[in-house]
């Protein structure tokens, strides 16, 4: 029995859209101020005003979102703990490298509350945590070369920036590249994509099932 | 009648009243072939002339008296130091000076040359001017005081080392000849260039010209004749060929007593002296023009600023000039938009007392408590004693009294750059890095020389030349001048910033002999060279030219083997060259002028942030390198050369900018690092993994899809 | 659980605090900001062509009148419309000139110039000319609507010439011509208006036969975007707005620049700024006859001498001797769109040059702008008692171009004119003001500062009234330099 489960809060929804959005535009507008002379389709003085006007909106994006989840208690779901690292992460992996080919169920089921599997938790982890604040970080600092050197030169001034902020890019690119596709590891190759549309995912799972009413009850 | 009509009527009578009176013929006129109008013709409008309020001045010889009872040379420093202080203004001024008072034992100077005595024109050895001053004991001599008086004269305005000796306080005249052979009391015979004494009771010396710059009309071509053949005390009173005051007579020059007011003073309507105008500053400066000439370009040394940078200050437009220029049509701009806007030279350069165009004076010296301090120099002050070092720029090629560098109003002291430029993201970091000409100055449009190679010279004795920015002959009207791109190279500024701007460059080749080293003499590379006939040397012949044909086309005077140079080194030695060798020079010309205004400054971002950016092209410097030496930046231009000197595929000489990312690091220029190469690597990786991934799901599903369900 | 409602407000709220700081707080880089009036905006709309060919029922037309009646069957109004207007009366509205009392209605018809002088006893010369036929003396009538011309602003056939009086010339083929009709275009309107003063640019100096098919160079509306002389004098039922100051003397219906383009069109603040005391045209028409040379004196006085192998351009014995000129620079004076006017039988001063028209404006007049003007210098009979001048009747029987006699043309016009002779006839120095306002150059060629400033410029800064060169000393309203204590802080 297949039932329908509230997961995705509004807002949660469109904050992920917006940053994927956001995220996109950047690595687009991005790339093409790096590479201008290979990969110029809009002029490169509007593709530096959106890189900096999206990458803003996306810093206050999460700012918000932080808070959002801050206030509403809901940071724990995103923090891995040990379990999630071994065995739960083992197992999660294993399910990828042999047991989806073999039509296995997933190991694991997701409720509103437990809505991270556990490789979800720590790559989102180092992604939010770690390659966005660094990615943010030298973008602000670059940008800061507008008004004063000094904050750049800093931390080593562009030569040191520039590189980094742009292996960041291809680090953040492999990201969308892979997320995207395991989006299609749910119950059907498009669910994932449409309960991040819709905010309802289906659940089969008996046990799970029943957990959930118990909640409710 | 109401107010309004009685106004128009009285306007109307106004305007009848203003316009001339004019007597109508009554009758017809009585036949004459054609008749004349006997209207008048509309005259051009009449331009308000200056007024001039200079009073009369005596003409004056050196011995105070006037020039009418002596017949003698005009003496300025007499006859303006009436009023004006002319020694202060003869010391306080690096155009007279030209390095006399910056000199240093020969090597000591800032350029590092082993001939170098000082950073100007006196002193500091110029490859396209050639001739080496020499010093004290110097063997054999090159030029002596006399000389480079007789060849640097023209552009150089008197006073300084046309007046002084350099090693005592005397005057030139003041010196007896000391028996040894000394550049002051002798000069080198352009024949035979053994030294002679030179007579300076005969010649006289070279007061400060002040008419060079203070007459509207100067006659500059009379002066150099003068000064070239050695009448300098005849310099000044040449100056006033043409005005009415003076004719020439046999040799020298006789004064017209009728042109005089009976107390032996001229008035400023004879004299027409003035502020200095931009002709005045070009004629040494650049080629004389009447800008309402279309504009012709002629390289020659005599055009200087243009011969070695290619700029043009004029505000004429560019299509209208009466250049072959590549698309012609097109060029509407100006050759110089502050020429267009009505600037003239000391608008910029100025004389730094005149109380006219000082506006600041300097934050170090002003107490807190002021915004700003009224007093100042009154204008008799300062006409009793202006400060004639003027204000000057920061140019590679102005070597001279770099104390004074940065003293001129910059772009920023008159253009508020941050306030315009909204097309331009980060504008504070771009005026960080960039000179303002580096985008205003675009493109230079007119030809520049490029090399001067003295290795091999022609039948004249003039070296091998090539010019950039033009197709085919330089001085041909038929030749398409198509204009160059500058060469960004970073040059140090006023506020001690490395900016990037743009630069023309000269590369030079020539001889050097002896210890300590210098060039080869002029007048030897003729002995080697031609017969005294004036045709090539056999041996000459025998080693250059290639087709036999008895003669040296410019593709033949060019040593590009090493059989050449030896041939060519061999005969040097033949005529007394000590230990001959070829050294290479390479000196940047700064552009500061030919500015365009925004519409036509650059402003597409891809001219630098692309892989084909003009801040890291390769420029090709020569279309060869004689005897293979390699020529080395000099040292005095305040400009930084980092990149490498490559020989191209036919065997051509280029310049291959590599700026440090950690000075400029320039969006888009940079090729992929090992960074790019990790993370390209990575994301191509995943790509792969997922395809794998996806195939792998795919197969299997199909497999169990067969296998029937579980 | 939040009310939907509130969830997708604090969504939506949560969403606008995100996006809208960065994009509106956003340092300044890109320019949002407005963008100058399109000046094609403005350009009015052409209407569909209507072709004539299958509309004419009649196999030919014998007269002008005839082809009239005919476009009246379907343009009922339009012939009452071309009466409305000065190209049928030739004559403006009621108007007080300056230096007169009474109203009065001037125009080509009754007004003296110094070119051929006037219309008046020499008509079937000068209604070549008129939109009209048959005007040949002063009984023409001017009610009669079939009497209106609609060939020679409409025909687009290339062949409809006019000849004595109006009519058309002999053997035009006015059914070709009355099947040809077409919106009217550049040659229509030159046809007469290039050729004013007798022959080719000889009148205006910016109006000639160059400007039918101009390269831009000449005029850059005409020559680049193929404008027709309609496309900036709009008009309305037949009334065709513009107006020249030697037959008007107010500015109701003139033709403006900033019609189509803004006051404020350079990208330059300076440049705007001249906007206050320059007309347009001073800076965008640098010279005009750029290619046919312009008439700019006329002396009579000299008229009447058997003259062999004379060059036409410089002397005819009809006309006496004359100046032409070639990329003729303008001259510069204060306009303020209103000009005076010499009527029939103002007094002269015949010590002074007499000002046939002249226009009103001064330095101190804020209204006033400099503008260019061709101006046109003559010498032509006067009455040396009455002191005013005279109209000579030059064409026809009688005339002065058949019998070479002044008296006896004088006498012959004086019944139409009005004008008592007293039989002492002299010649008087005269001029007229042409404002300049067509061939304009491309931008690329319009003056630039040294052209007019410094040393080098056209303009003579006395005469205009400025103390001196208003670039170094300062405009006609504004102080250049101010004290320190102005409040501004440096």
């Amino acid at each position: 029995m297949k039932k329908k489960v509230y997961f995705y809060t509004i807002y949660e929804r469109i904050w992920h859209w917006l940053q994927a959005g956001c995220v996109l535009t950047l690595l687009f507008t991005g790339f093409e101020i790096s590479f201008f002379s290979r990969f110029s389709i809009i002029d490169f003085k509007t593709a530096v005003s959106v890189h900096n006007i999206v990458g803003m909106i996306l810093v206050v994006n999460a700012f918000l979102a932080l808070f959002y989840n801050l206030a509403g208690g809901l940071l724990k779901r995103y923090v891995p703990e040990l379990e999630d690292f071994s065995p739960l992460g083992f197992t999660h992996a294993g399910y990828y490298f042999y047991g989806i080919f073999r039509g296995d169920p997933h190991p694991f089921d997701k409720t509103p509350e437990k809505r991270l599997l556990p490789l979800q938790k720590i790559t989102y982890f180092i992604i939010l945590n770690g390659l966005l604040p660094l990615m943010t970080f030298t973008g602000l600092l670059k940008w800061s070369m507008k008004f004063t050197p000094v904050y750049a030169e800093m931390f080593g001034g562009l030569s040191v920036l520039g590189p980094i902020h742009r292996f960041g890019a291809w680090l953040f690119l492999s990201f969308v590249i892979v997320h995207v596709y395991m989006t299609t590891t749910g119950h059907t190759p498009f669910s994932s994509l449409v309960s991040m549309i819709t905010g309802y995912e289906y659940i089969e799972n008996n046990e799970t099932l029943e957990i959930l009413d118990e909640k409710k009850t | 009648m109401n107010g309004v009509v009685r106004f128009f009527m009285g306007v109307m009578l106004l305007w009848i009243a203003g316009f001339d009176v004019t007597l109508a013929s009554e009758t017809p006129l009585a036949g004459t072939d054609f008749p004349p109008l006997t209207l008048k013709s509309p005259q051009p409008t009449t331009r308000s002339d200056t007024e001039r309020i200079h009073p009369l001045v005596r003409l004056l010889a050196k011995n105070g008296t006037s020039v009418l009872e002596s017949n003698a040379p005009l003496s300025l420093a007499t006859t303006c130091g009436a009023c004006h202080d002319t020694a202060y203004i003869a010391r306080n001024n690096y155009h007279a000076r030209v390095g006399f008072d910056e000199m240093t034992p020969p090597g000591d100077s800032r350029s590092k040359r082993p001939w170098d005595m000082g950073p100007g024109m006196f002193g500091r050895w110029n490859p396209l001017t050639y001739r080496v001053l020499s010093d004290r004991g110097s063997d054999p001599l090159d030029m002596g005081t006399a000389d480079w008086l007789m060849t640097m004269g023209p552009r150089h305005v008197g006073g300084g080392p046309a007046e002084f000796s350099r090693y005592s306080k005397k005057r030139l005249t003041e010196i007896e000849p000391s028996g040894t052979v000394d550049p002051e009391t002798h000069s080198v015979d352009p024949i035979s260039g053994m030294p002679r004494v030179w007579d300076w009771k005969a010649s006289g010396i070279m007061e400060l010209n002040c008419l060079i710059c203070h007459l509207k009309n100067p006659n500059n071509v009379e002066r150099i004749h003068a000064i070239k053949n050695g009448r300098f005390q005849w310099a000044a009173t040449a100056t006033l060929a043409g005005s009415g005051l003076i004719e020439r007579s046999g040799e020298g020059y006789r004064w017209l007593k009728d042109a005089f007011e009976p107390d032996g003073s001229v008035g400023p309507a004879m004299l027409r002296n003035a502020q200095p105008g931009d002709k005045n500053c070009r004629m040494c400066h650049a080629k004389s023009c009447r800008c309402t000439d279309p504009v012709v370009f002629e390289n020659s040394l005599e055009n200087w600023a243009a011969e070695t940078t290619g700029e043009i200050f004029s505000s004429q437009r560019m299509f209208d000039s009466g250049m072959n220029l590549k698309d012609k049509g097109l060029l509407s701009r100006p050759w110089d938009v502050h020429a267009q806007r009505l600037l003239e030279c000391i608008s910029c350069h100025y004389s730094m007392n005149n109380p006219n165009y000082i506006q600041k004076e300097s934050e170090a010296l002003k107490p807190r408590h002021l915004r700003f301090d009224a007093r100042r120099l009154d204008i008799n002050q300062y006409l009793l004693k202006p400060d004639h070092n003027f204000a000057k720029g920061h140019s590679a090629q102005g070597t001279v009294a770099r104390r004074l560098d940065g003293s001129m109003r910059n772009c920023r002291d008159c253009h508020n750059a941050a306030a315009v430029h909204e097309f331009l993201p980060y504008k504070l970091l771009h005026f960080e890095k960039l000179s303002c000409p580096a985008c205003h100055i675009p493109r230079v449009y007119a030809p520049a020389r490029r090399v001067t190679d003295w290795t091999v010279i022609n039948l004249n004795g003039e070296p091998t030349v090539e010019h950039r920015g033009v197709n085919g002959p330089v001085n041909d009207p038929a030749s398409r001048i198509e204009g160059y791109l500058p060469v960004m190279l970073l040059h140090e500024e006023s506020d001690g910033q490395y900016r990037l701007g743009p630069n023309n460059i000269i590369v030079s080749w020539f001889w050097v002999e002896g210890n300590p080293q210098r060039p080869v003499r002029r007048i030897d590379l003729k002995k080697a060279f031609l017969t005294p006939e004036g045709a090539y040397h056999p041996d000459v012949l025998k080693a250059l030219d290639v087709d036999d044909n008895g003669d040296l086309s410019v593709a033949e005077r060019r040593l590009d083997t090493a059989e050449k140079v030896f041939a060519v080194a061999l005969r040097l030695r033949q005529v007394g060259v000590v230990n001959p060798g070829i050294k290479g020079e390479i000196q940047p010309y700064t552009h500061s002028h030919g500015v365009a205004k925004g519409a036509f400054a650059m402003e597409d971002c891809r001219a630098c942030h692309s892989r084909k950016s003009r801040i890291n092209r390769e420029i090709e410097l020569a279309s060869y390198v004689p005897g293979d030496v390699m020529p080395e930046p000099v040292r005095d231009s305040n400009t930084k050369f980092i990149g490498g000197l490559y020989r191209g595929q036919e065997s051509e000489l280029t310049f291959r900018p590599a700026l440090d990312p950690k000075e400029l690091y320039i969006h888009g220029t940079l090729r992929p690092q090992w960074l790019d190469i990790v993370g390209i690597l990575i994301v191509v990786g995943s790509m792969a993994g997922i395809c794998l991934h996806a195939g792998l799901r795919i197969a299997s599903a199909q497999k169990r899809k067969k296998s029937g369900p579980k | 659980m939040i009310s939907k409602i509130r969830q997708i407000f604090s969504v939506v709220i949560a969403l606008l605090l995100v996006i809208f700081p960065p994009v509106f707080l956003r340092h300044d880089d890109m320019q949002l900001g407005a963008e100058p009036m399109d000046p094609w905006t403005q350009v009015a709309q052409k209407p569909t062509p209507t072709p004539h060919s299958q509309l004419f029922k009649a196999p030919t037309f014998t007269n002008g009148p005839a082809v009239t009646r005919a476009c009246l069957e379907c343009h009922t109004d339009s012939g009452r419309e071309v009466m409305a207007t000065s190209h049928w009366s030739w004559l403006g509205a009621e108007v007080v000139v300056p230096g007169h009392d009474t109203p009065m209605r001037i125009g080509k018809k009754n007004l003296i110039n110094n070119f051929c002088i006037s219309v008046e006893s020499n008509w079937p010369k000068c209604t070549v000319c008129h939109a009209g036929f048959g005007w040949k003396d002063d009984t023409f009538d001017f009610t009669n609507q079939e009497l209106v011309d609609c060939l020679v602003c409409h025909d687009q056939s290339g062949g409809y010439t006019k000849a004595g009086s109006g009519l058309p010339a002999e053997g035009v083929d006015l059914m070709a011509a009355a099947k040809s009709v077409g919106r009217p275009t550049r040659d229509n309107c030159g046809w007469c208006h290039f050729n004013g003063g007798g022959g080719n640019a000889v009148k205006h100096g910016d109006l000639d036969g160059s400007l039918a098919k101009p390269v831009e160079r000449i005029d850059v509306h005409m020559g680049r975007n193929n404008f027709q002389c309609i496309d900036c004098h709009r008009t309305r039922k037949h009334d065709i707005s513009g107006r020249m100051i030697s037959v008007t003397v107010r500015d109701t219906i003139g033709v403006h620049c900033t019609n189509c383009h803004s006051t404020a069109p350079h990208v330059s603040d300076r440049l705007n700024a001249h906007y206050r005391s320059v007309a347009c045209q001073s800076c965008h028409i640098p010279v005009v006859a750029k290619k046919e040379a312009t008439k700019i004196a006329w002396d009579w006085s000299t008229a009447g001498k058997d003259i062999q192998g004379a060059d036409p351009h410089q002397y005819l014995k009809i006309k006496g001797s004359f100046l032409y000129a070639r990329n003729l620079v303008p001259e510069y004076y204060w306009f303020n769109g209103n000009s005076a006017r010499y009527i029939k039988g103002d007094r002269i001063d015949p010590r002074q040059t007499t000002h046939i028209n002249y226009p009103l404006g001064s330095i101190k007049d804020p209204g006033a702008k400099i503008w260019p003007f061709k101006v046109h210098r003559a010498k032509q009979p006067y009455d040396i008692e009455h002191r005013y001048l005279l109209v000579p009747q030059t064409v026809g029987k009688g005339g002065y171009w058949s019998e070479f006699d002044w008296y006896k043309a004088v006498e012959l016009a004086r019944p139409y004119t009005g004008l008592e002779f007293s039989g002492k006839l002299g010649f008087a120095e005269t001029d007229m003001f042409w404002v300049l306002s067509h061939m304009v150059s491309p931008k690329e060629r319009a003056l630039q500062c040294n052209d007019c400033h410094g040393e080098t410029g056209r303009m003579n800064w006395k005469d205009l009234g400025y103390e001196g060169d208003p670039a170094f000393e300062g405009g006609r309203f504004q102080r250049r330099w101010v004290t320190l204590n102005s409040g501004v802080d440096r």
